[in-house]
């Protein structure tokens, strides 16, 4: 029960047997592993506390039910987050398309002269940090960002995964996902700058 | 030297940097306050949404373990319906 440092492999064909077949340990190791990070991802995309528990609820439900398809590719972990991701879509009705112009010109292009020089001076660092902070000015910057930009950032940014996992998870390319962050970034970027005046 | 604007693009996730535009941008940012601003706004973010969250799930831990509990019994006593 308690905290064994045991190392499972929780993607090797024996492990995902047993899950199947729902052994009480196995599910009780998987659950007890992913959940809470379930969780905090669920709050990096704006969920609040019920929401998010429901959110994960359906998270598991699907992904049991799927199971018996679930070939073992691509990591537990990374097939566990596509379900997510998915299933966080479906409940914000999120309908973003996607678009492949360079996000530099249209974000960032207008904040420099004819020289290439700044027209203003980025905020300081400690400033941009007292701003971004306030969980009440971050909050409502990422609200506005399209599901994709924030899954991509919480993977990225927050938790670290690697590109190849996120473009799995995200189903898209490493291009689109360079992008994608790239306009995450700045959005956030910008809009924490506007509200700390 | 490269301009503002081009180190800025640089900066940009996902781009694969040449050594070489690795270095210029370092000398860049040592000379250019207002760059070296944005690149370190852009490491700032990430970092900022960690902790936060990181604080966020923290406190709702209680939570967490019954929700934990709750899945874990669902799943185990639906065995024979799939």
């Amino acid at each position: 029960m308690s905290v064994q440092s045991e190392k499972i492999n929780f993607s090797s064909a024996e492990f995902l047997k047993s899950l199947q077949s729902r052994e009480n340990s196995s599910v009780e190791k998987l659950v007890k592993k992913y959940t809470k990070q379930l969780v905090n991802a669920a709050y990096g995309l704006g969920f609040n506390e019920s929401d998010g528990a429901e959110l994960v609820q359906s998270v598991w439900f699907t992904f049991f039910e799927k199971l018996p398809t679930f070939e073992g590719r691509s990591h537990v972990r990374t097939y566990i987050y596509g379900i997510l991701y998915n299933k966080a879509k479906e409940l914000k009705r999120d309908r973003h398309k996607y678009t492949s112009e360079d996000p530099f010109d249209e974000l960032m292009a207008d904040k420099f002269d004819n020289f290439g020089h700044w027209l203003k001076m980025p905020l300081s660092p400690e400033k941009f940090l007292a701003s971004a902070q306030s969980l009440e000015i971050i909050e409502k910057c990422l609200e506005v960002l399209p599901l994709q930009q924030k899954m991509a950032f919480q993977c990225k940014e927050i938790e670290g995964n690697t590109s190849v996992e996120i473009c799995k998870i995200l189903g898209i390319t490493s291009t689109n996902l360079g992008v994608i962050l790239y306009r995450a970034k700045i959005k956030l970027r910008d809009c924490i700058e506007r509200k700390s005046q | 030297m490269r301009s503002c604007k081009e180190i800025a693009k640089l900066l940009v996730p996902g781009h694969k940097l040449t050594l070489l535009q690795k270095m210029g941008i370092k000398l860049h940012l040592l000379l250019c306050l207002a760059c070296a601003r944005f690149s370190k706004q852009l490491k700032i973010l990430g970092e900022v949404r960690k902790q936060q969250l990181g604080q966020k799930t923290l406190a709702s831990t209680t939570h967490t373990e019954l929700l934990e509990k709750k899945i874990i019994a669902e799943m185990t006593n639906k065995k024979s319906s799939s």
